[in-house]
């Protein structure tokens, strides 16, 4: 059984809460990735997976046996839990070679050397390092020593693999290709992988489903599509992804109404737990808003051409829209233009 | 090319002589307390006892002799140098692999409690005494009362069990040992300091995939730690080995020299400042340089590649 759940796990750093009440339950074979801004909790998270850290409160279960729990004072050490670990500092030995530092773990286990070769040469075979085994890590490259690092953990055919944000370090060509191999690697063997990042890209193309964590709190756990398209609440929604806040009052069911300083729009949009009266927010994609006909009239204040798209900042009378556009057509700046709200949200105003 | 120095302001320009300039007086103080001491040296080692004479007029007839080189003769095959030579070489031993050994222990334990810094302060604690200071103290407590007294603190303690006294500083093969013991105790410290900084720049993530990969903390220790701080190891083994070819307080302060205990270096003062051999001495001199000269430069070497590393 290679399912990890956490439950109601916390842990604090000198008053500071750096998780908080984090449950979550990771299926057999499934990549879930831990999302979230830097200081979310997430890589304290892993390391709690790992061992290096204990909760302060709550449990870790591996299948159905307890590795750590922070009231009953159990505790399984790194070195008995049987994971894979890649970090994001590659970690590999400077002092042994390509081949000694992928067959480490085996060696540990007194594995014969008959077997050893066999096992490492697999190893090297699964991440594309055939013929590298006497080199030394300062001869390298930078991606080239992740994927020593990867070998190093998938060697023993661990059950579960924690990686922490291991394409960090690599530039963004090489960090795509890894994307695509990792997860390659990883449906082929069958293996549970929790993998921290902080790149939304990372998670949304590697993920079955995405721990979206911020200040310790885990806001949204559930498939990136999901994500991105239903976002539980109003900080997921800015933190996937571009997205448009504006004010708004919920006039009817299916109809709120924008104030934009010079006049009014009626949008439609799904209203939701909302009454009528009551003021919201309304969330809206820039790829959700139509240009060309629509009854609402902008002006463009800045048109980019970025290739594939054209990125807009249209001014609808006071309020300023973020608008992606097809390359096809160009609206220049200054232009007037008719826009259409498409597909919209609603979260409650901001608090503060 | 000449145009990128016409574009140099005239005050930063240095011409040949300026630099000479700002080294002459360091030069001129090395010269004279550090070369000419030297060459001095060199040149008192060829002469005999007073210097008054070539070194070849102390030879005696029917005896062997080196010629001008009849000091050397002495400082290489006498039977007292042969005795200081052996002396040295169980200091060596015995002190180089004391320390470094107490040392990397007392720094990886320390690592791990959290009164770290108390520990080691006391443990550097001895480095802050003088030698002699530290060979009076020890003088105490390996003191023997032919009497019925102790006031030796082991004596004591022997005697308590009614174990008989042991006269630690004049057995011996005991002697070396307990003066050996005093330099252990003096210079843990230091080996201590420089391996604990070591350890502190061992990646802690090397460490964590170690133990992931299911090595217990005996494995970790030696086959991840301790190849990553070896060059630190060789550089405090070299340095020690060369503190160790100039022990002359402890032994001088305790025994005399007295009672087999004799090293190079009290043989060279003993033999300036007693015997009035200058000759004699300033060939040992010699003699001392050059054995450490290896050592030096084995050091000079690692410490130069570790800065190349940076």
């Amino acid at each position: 059984m290679s399912e990890v759940r956490l439950v109601n796990v916390t842990k604090t750093f000198d008053a500071v809460a750096a998780v908080r009440n984090l449950s979550v339950t990771i299926r057999d074979g499934e990549f879930v990735s831990l999302l979230g801004p830097s200081g979310c909790g997430k890589t304290t998270t892993l390391r709690m997976i790992a061992g290096f850290e204990r909760p302060d409160q709550g449990e870790i279960y591996f299948g159905d046996e307890v590795v750590s729990s922070g009231e009953k004072n159990i505790f399984l050490p790194p070195e008995k839990r049987k994971l894979g670990m890649v970090f994001q500092s590659y970690a590999v030995w400077p002092h042994m070679s390509v081949f000694d530092n992928v067959a480490y773990p085996l060696r540990v286990i007194k594995m014969n050397r008959g077997e050893v070769k066999e096992t490492v040469d697999h190893a090297l075979s699964l991440v594309k390092l055939e013929g590298l085994g006497s080199r030394y890590p300062h001869q390298l490259s930078g991606g080239q020593q992740q994927r020593v690092a990867l070998a190093r953990a998938l060697v023993m055919e661990p059950e579960v693999m924690l990686l922490d944000e291991p394409l960090s370090n690599l530039d963004a060509k090489l960090r795509e290709e890894m994307r695509f191999e990792i997860k390659d690697l990883q449906k082929r063997l069958g293996i549970t992988v929790i993998y921290v990042t902080h790149d939304q890209a990372e998670a949304m193309v590697m993920s079955d489903r995405t721990v979206v964590m911020n200040e310790g709190l885990a806001y949204q756990i559930d498939e990136p599509r999901k994500i991105y398209e239903q976002p539980a609440d109003r900080f997921v929604a800015d933190f996937i992804g571009l997205i448009n806040f504006v004010e708004c009052e919920v006039i009817d069911e299916r109809t709120v109404l924008l104030k934009d300083g010079t006049g009014v729009h009626k949008v439609e949009c799904g209203i939701g737990d909302f009454n009528k009266g009551e003021r919201a927010v309304l969330a809206i994609r820039p790829e959700n808003v139509s240009l060309g006909a629509g009854p609402i009239r902008g002006t463009i204040k800045r048109a980019v051409y970025l290739g594939n798209v054209l990125d807009y900042r249209i001014m609808m009378g006071k309020i300023e829209l973020r608008v992606q556009g097809e390359a096809g057509v160009i609206y220049n700046e200054g232009e007037e233009i008719d826009l259409a709200i498409g597909r919209c949200l609603l979260f409650p105003p901001q608090a503060c | 090319m000449s145009s990128v120095d016409d574009r140099v302001p005239k005050i930063m320009k240095q011409g040949r002589v300026a630099p000479w300039l700002y080294v002459t007086p360091a030069l001129i103080v090395m010269s004279f307390f550090i070369v000419y001491p030297m060459i001095s040296t060199v040149l008192l080692s060829f002469r005999n006892a007073d210097s008054t004479l070539p070194a070849s007029a102390a030879c005696v007839a029917g005896q062997p002799c080196w010629g001008i080189f009849e000091n050397y003769r002495y400082a290489l095959t006498s039977s007292i140098m042969l005795t200081a030579f052996r002396n040295n070489l169980l200091w060596i031993l015995l002190m180089v692999s004391g320390t470094v050994a107490m040392g990397l222990l007392i720094a990886v334990l320390a690592d791990r409690v959290r009164y770290e810094k108390t520990a080691k302060a006391i443990i550097f604690l001895p480095m802050a005494i003088s030698f002699v200071g530290a060979g009076v103290i020890w003088k105490f407590m390996y003191d023997y009362g032919s009497g019925k007294i102790q006031i030796g603190l082991l004596n004591a303690i022997l005697k308590t069990v009614e174990a008989p006294a042991v006269s630690w500083l004049t057995q011996p093969g005991i002697n070396i040992l307990a003066l050996i013991v005093v330099g252990i105790w003096m210079w843990t410290g230091f080996c201590m300091t420089i391996l604990a900084a070591a350890l502190k720049g061992v990646p802690t993530e090397i460490l964590e995939a170690a133990r992931v990969d299911g090595a217990t903390e005996w494995r970790v220790f030696w086959r991840i730690i301790l190849p990553v701080i070896m060059p630190t190891i060789a550089v405090v083994i070299t340095t020690m080995i060369i503190n160790v070819l100039k022990i002359f307080d402890i032994v001088y302060v305790m025994t005399g020299g007295n009672y087999g205990t004799e090293v190079i270096a009290n043989r060279m003062y003993l033999e300036m400042y007693s015997s009035f051999q200058s000759g004699r001495a300033t060939a040992i001199a010699i003699v001392l340089i050059v054995v450490i000269i290896p050592a030096m430069i084995y050091n000079i070497r690692r410490f130069q590649e570790q800065e190349a590393m940076r």
